[in-house]
Formats: structure tokens, sequence, C-alpha cells
């Protein structure tokens, strides 16, 4: 019997102290956990995992990020800098030699999966707190953030392609120059060979090979045509630039 | 039946709708706003401007345009049946229910007799659409609502007899009347502290009558997923849950007509007298009646969002074991001490 009325009491007081703990709750109401979205954003951690941002002035352009991709969303290209040009160091201590004149992200397909964050020599690409990442359209999904204005972009191209333009044609007159040399070198032996007596059939495959030499000296110039304005000259930087633009826009 | 008869019947169910959707409307939205506030949460903020009081009625919209699913597996006839039983019950119990001293569907002389027999009509109404559903989670929920709902009525029946043997009478207004005067009159205060007991009974016993937590396990969100109307969809469910918002303003009413003054103000000089103005004197009335009922229904929400949920034993326990023999001794002894005091 007394444990009946002992339950009854238990069973009250603890009623009335869940009331209390819960009037507390109700009536002295400080401060909600609900962050009122839209109105009021959650101040982030500065580099949490959110969205890509890559600050254009410390930027090697290495294309490391881009050949990371594994989507294949980052299209960005480069000119190399002129050789008495200063552009600063980069965060690791060496100059920065090229101008980064091209930085697009497609985020809509971007898979957020930080491979060209963590291939970043210079940091310069990193994660970012977010920023409203909802749009109306699929255009303003593609982020640039190359920060080099359009004018200037042009400016660097005609640039690229002059100097390219002046290399193609030093390269040209020097190969001249090897050639018109060799031609000479093959005519003093040609002289020498026609002078003491030899085969006749010797001298059409040393003809023939000096020629081959000749076509294979001239191929890496023909790859860097004037044509394609754009592509650096670096050694690894043209080939790897992202497909062109027509199928983005 | 003449014309005008008819016409101040409609004109009646009319009011009566009227109220309960505007209490369910209120009672909704502050469910959402205490529920949130309790959690430290704020609930809904955007629709309507001010704390979102629109919320709930465009909740009504979307659910008017919902399509009304039936189960293939159903048993239609029954299945669209129970809504309008549940209802219609509802909106009946409100009949008697002294909104203030003209305020009253009719003041039938057994009042409180009729109205906790027609909503024990609700019972039927839930099992009817627990076993029409065809499906065994609202079977489950339709079982354990009757089997709850007709437990409790036993505690809830002893404890309204002790106001009713006090005060001598079935009708709500003489039940009411008798408790004039300021709040020391009130049904609570009387033989202390019996009718205080037997208050506090009807209150807890009421919550299982309407399915509201601790008691809710009819509809057991985590056991049943939403009990007997897990299968209802559209306007038919808003019938079901505009019944039970407006069930716990019901018992809430109930508890208010008989133990805390009814239309009655704490204080007789808050009220207008009868002679000076009848439609003020009405109007007042409802007020305090309202406003008493609104603080039940607080305190009917607060309680929900305070304690869990107990188990079916537990549940038949509290029924059986305590408040019954509680009730019947509280009946006891009130009876005794009447009968002591009048001779």
């Amino acid at each position: 019997m007394a444990g009946y009325f002992k339950d009854i009491w238990l069973g009250v007081s603890t009623v009335l102290i869940g009331m209390h703990i819960t009037f507390k709750h109700w009536f002295k109401f400080k401060k909600a956990v609900t962050i009122q979205y839209p109105h009021e954003i959650l101040e982030m951690n500065e580099r949490t995992r959110a969205h890509l941002f890559n600050v254009a002035d410390e930027c090697a352009v290495c294309l490391q990020c881009a050949r990371a991709c594994p989507v294949d969303i980052i299209d960005m290209q480069g000119i190399r800098a002129d050789k008495d040009e200063d552009l600063g160091l980069l965060p690791t201590g060496k100059p920065k030699r090229m101008h980064l004149i091209k930085f697009d992200i497609d985020f809509s397909k971007c898979v957020y999966c930080g491979l060209c964050v963590e291939v970043c020599d210079t940091k310069s690409l990193h994660w970012r707190a977010p920023v409203e990442p909802c749009t109306f359209t699929r255009e303003e999904m593609y982020k640039s953030f190359a920060t080099i204005p359009p004018d200037e972009v042009e400016r660097l191209i005609a640039f690229d392609a002059e100097r390219k333009v002046k290399k193609a044609e030093e390269m040209a007159a020097k190969k001249a120059a090897a050639a018109a040399a060799k031609a000479a070198k093959a005519a003093k032996a040609k002289a020498e060979a026609e002078a003491k007596p030899a085969e006749a059939g010797a001298d059409a495959p040393k003809a023939a090979k000096s020629d081959v030499g000749e076509e294979k000296k001239e191929t890496p110039a023909a790859s860097d045509t004037p044509e394609k304005p754009g592509t650096p000259d670096s050694p690894d930087a043209p080939e790897n630039t992202p497909k062109p633009e027509p199928d983005k826009s | 039946m003449t014309w005008l008869d008819l016409l101040i019947a409609v004109a009646c169910v009319a009011g009566v709708l009227g109220f309960i959707s505007v209490v369910a409307l209120v009672a909704i939205w502050t469910e959402r706003k205490i529920s949130a506030h309790i959690h430290d949460r704020l609930g809904p903020m955007e629709t309507g401007g001010f704390h979102g009081w629109a919320q709930t009625i465009a909740d009504m919209v979307k659910l008017l345009q919902k399509e009304d699913i039936i189960p293939d597996a159903a048993d239609k006839p029954l299945f669209k049946l129970a809504p309008y039983i549940v209802l219609s019950a509802t909106i009946a119990s409100f009949v008697v229910l002294p909104f203030g001293a003209h305020l009253i569907g009719t003041d039938l002389n057994i009042g409180i007799y009729y109205l906790v027999a027609i909503s024990s009509l609700e019972v039927a109404g839930i099992l009817m659409a627990g076993w029409a559903s065809n499906n065994k989670w609202a079977l489950f929920g339709g079982m354990r609502s009757a089997s709850q709902m007709i437990s409790f009525e036993i505690p809830i029946g002893l404890s309204l007899l002790i106001p009713i043997m006090i005060v001598g009478s079935l009708s709500m207004q003489d039940l009411v009347g008798a408790q004039a005067g300021g709040f020391w009159n009130w049904g609570v205060f009387s033989h202390l502290p019996f009718a205080m007991i037997a208050f506090i009974v009807y209150f807890w016993a009421s919550l299982a009558e309407v399915n509201r937590t601790p008691f809710d396990l009819p509809e057991g969100e985590s056991e049943l997923v939403a009990g007997f109307h897990v299968e209802y969809s559209g306007m038919r469910f808003a019938m079901f849950f505009l019944a039970e918002f407006a069930n716990m303003f019901l018992v809430a009413g109930v508890a208010v007509a008989l133990f805390l003054g009814g239309w009655h103000a704490p204080f007789s000089f808050l009220e207008i007298s009868a002679e000076s103005n009848v439609i003020l004197h009405n109007l007042v009335g409802f007020f305090w009646f309202a406003s008493k009922g609104m603080v039940l229904l607080f305190i009917q929400q607060w309680l929900r969002w305070t304690l869990p949920r107990l188990r079916v034993d537990q549940l038949m326990h509290v029924c059986w074991k305590i408040f019954l023999p509680f009730s019947f001794v509280n009946v006891l002894i009130v009876s005794l001490w009447i009968v002591l005091t009048q001779s």
C-alpha cells in the first residue's frame, strides 16, 4: 500500500519537475537554436569545404588542377610573361612567370572531390565558406576567377602571337642557316666524294637522309605555329590547355 | 418544425463549426509555437508575416487541394463514413457547451449526460477508420483508441459526478450558474480537496479521451506511423485533425464549465450584468469561457511536449489502478459529505 502511494507521488512529482523544466524553456526563452536561413547566414570557417576559389595572383598556372579534375571542368589558360616582366612572387617563393588569362570552373559539374585543391602547389586554389551556390540559370554556375581585364587579355594574346611569330621566324632563320651550312657541308662532301673515285649508289641515300633530318628539325616549330595565339610556348603548357570554348558556351 | 427553427438550427451549427475551425487553427498554431519554444526552436516564422500566424491556414488550403485517396483494399463505405462520424460527434457535443448566459446551442436538462454520451460516439468513428483502412497499423491504432477511450470514460464519468452531486443538476447552465460570484465559488474549490482531485483526475483522463500525449498511443508516430488515420489524406484527414483539436477544446470547455466557473469571471466586478446589456453580458461571458478554455488547452500542449508516451500496460495501470479507485473514494466521500451537511 505504501508502495502504491509512493508510486503515485513519484508520478506526480516527476511530472511537475518535467513541467517546470519545459516551462523554463518556454518562457525564459533566450536564444533559439534555429537559424532563419535566408535572413541570417551562419558564420562558417574561412576554408570550410564548400566552394572552390582561386586567387589569380597566386596561381602558378601549372595546370595541375585541370589535370587532376576527374570531370574536366577547370578551363584554364596562361600566357608566359615577358623576360623582364615582374609579376611578383608566388607563395612558394618562386617568381610568378605566367599570366592567368582564363580560369573558369563549371560548378554545375563539380563533384567537390577536392583533388584540385590537394594538388595545388601554391595553395591559390582553395576551399571557401559557401556563398549562395544556387543560381537561376546554368550559365551562372560557370564561374571565372581570372582577374585580368578582357582588353589586357587581348593585348597579351596579341603580344604572345607576335612573340611566337618572331620566334618562329628566328627559328626558321636559324634552321635556314643550319640547312645552308649543312648543304654547304654536303656540297663540300659531295665535291670531295666526287673528287674521290667512289660508288655512284652511295650518293642518293645520303641526300635523302639529309632531307629527312631537315624535316624532323622543322616539326617542333610547326607545332607552335602562330595561328594558335592563346597557347603559351612553355613545353608542358600548350598541349594541356582544356578543350576550346565552343562546347562550353 | 417551422422555417425559423430550421434557420436557427443551421445558424447554430454554422456558428459551432466556425468556432471549431477558428479554435483548431489557433490551437494548431500555438501547438507548433509552444512545442518549438519548449525545444528552443522558433517554429513557423514566415507565413503571414508575424511569427507565421497564417501557417495553419496555408496548411488547410493545401489539404483542401489534395487528392482524396481511398485504398483499393479498404472497406470503402466505412472508410468514407468514419471522418464524418468523428467530426459530427464533436460538433454535436459542442451544442451543450455554455459559451455565455445565452450562448448555448440548447440547454438540455441532461446536458452533461448528453455530452458524455455523444462524445463516446467518436470511438465508433475511430474504430471504423482503423478497421476500414485495412492496414494493420491503422487497426492497431483504432483498437488502442477504443480500449483507452472506453477505459477512461469511467474515471471521467465519476469525476464529473462530483460537481453534478454538489449542484444537483445535469443542465450545463445550472452547473455554471452555481459557480457565480468570484473564483472562490468555483467547482474546484468546493468541498476541498475532493473536487480538486476530481478536477485533476478529469483533466488527466480527458487527455486520454482525446488521444493526447502522454496517452497518444492510438497515434504513436514511432510505432504506428499515424495510427487510425494513417490511410487518410486530404480533407478526410483534415476532418480527423479538426476533430482532434476541437475535442481538445471540448474537454477543456467541460472542465471549465463544471470546475472553473464556466463563463463567470474570476471576480464578479469583471462581469457586466445581464440587466444592463444582454449582448455585452454574453460577449464578456464568452471571453472568459474561451480564455479559460484556451489556458487549459495550453496546459494540454505543455504536457504534450513534456511527457513521453506511456506503454499500453502503464496506460491501463493508470486508469484502472489509480484514477478509478481515487474517483470512487472521491464520490463516496463527497456524497457522504453532502448527505451529512444537507440533512
